[in-house]
């Protein structure tokens, strides 16, 4: 709780990611279409510079907000990555799940973990 | 991880730093967000990401999180900005600053080609790439007479796939 405190603080400070949904063009969202959030945890097997990338991609991140997001997993173990609907925070996910391992670290063979959990 | 004898070192340097004594990582936590920020500008860069490191190291990067993000006032709170910006630049590297960089002439050296393993755990890597860095990537390592068209990165991968097998 004190963890998800912290990103809404920080986001409109950081950058203009969608993943708290606090502006998008279609205006702001709803607490019903908030019903769910994108958690990402963390490994030894992804660079910071992934990270970054993948979430700028993934959950359309600008880059000082996917950066956030990356010293907090790393820093945590965990960072709430996308705030949505169900359906929604489930494709963001299946993004992150099947981006592909890390090119920069030879060991690293798969993508980094991610759920969907519901408030 | 950090060894004790690696943090004891740390410590040693933060404490020559700023004249003060630092005998564990936490009491580099009892310094107030302001106490901490001045500290992290008297740290040389290179020196940055491992005493970072230490925290996350000693269980305590949640701490140092909450003491960069939480409750700020509004002086502190850019100074906090500043120093994830400084820590960002420094964290990542500026691969993608040079125009002529291409990721896959990078992270597919030919030295690898006979690691179908390996370069099989990179085909989601080859696929997220533009068509063209996929052209020159082909045309420079594997001497490719196709240019594949936007949207051919899977034809671009088959043609590579086979190019490796066939050598």
């Amino acid at each position: 709780m004190v963890l998800e405190l912290s990103i809404e603080k920080m986001i409109p400070v950081l950058g203009n990611g969608t993943r708290t949904g606090e502006s998008t063009e279609s205006g702001t969202l709803t607490e019903t279409q908030r019903t769910s959030k994108v958690v990402l945890f963390d490994d030894e097997d992804h660079t910071y510079d992934y990270v970054v990338e993948m979430l700028t991609r993934c959950c359309e991140m600008s880059k000082d907000a996917a950066f956030y997001c990356a010293l907090e997993v790393d820093m945590t173990g965990r960072t709430i990555v996308y705030y949505g609907d169900f359906d929604s925070c489930k494709t963001v996910c299946n993004k992150i799940l099947t981006y592909g391992p890390d090119h920069r670290m030879p060991h690293s063979m798969s993508s980094m973990n991610a759920e969907v959990q519901q408030h | 991880m950090l060894s004790d004898d690696d943090i004891s070192v740390i410590l040693h340097y933060l404490s020559t730093i700023t004249e003060q004594t630092f005998r564990s990582v936490d009491d580099l936590l009892t310094l107030s967000t302001e106490g901490f920020l001045d500290l992290t500008e008297k740290i040389h860069d290179d020196a940055l990401p491992v005493i970072i490191s230490m925290f996350k190291s000693t269980l305590l990067g949640r701490e140092l999180f909450h003491k960069l993000t939480g409750d700020l006032d509004e002086s502190t709170g850019k100074r906090a900005k500043a120093f994830l910006k400084r820590y960002m630049d420094l964290i990542l590297s500026q691969e993608d600053t040079d125009k002529n960089y291409n990721p896959l002439l990078v992270y597919l050296p030919s030295e690898s080609f006979d690691d179908l393993a390996f370069i099989q755990s990179r085909q989601s890597f080859f696929l997220r790439q533009t068509v063209d860095t996929i052209n020159e990537f082909l045309r420079t390592a594997c001497a490719c007479p196709v240019t594949f068209a936007p949207g051919k990165q899977e034809d671009a991968w088959k043609w590579f796939w086979n190019y490796l097998l066939k050598k």
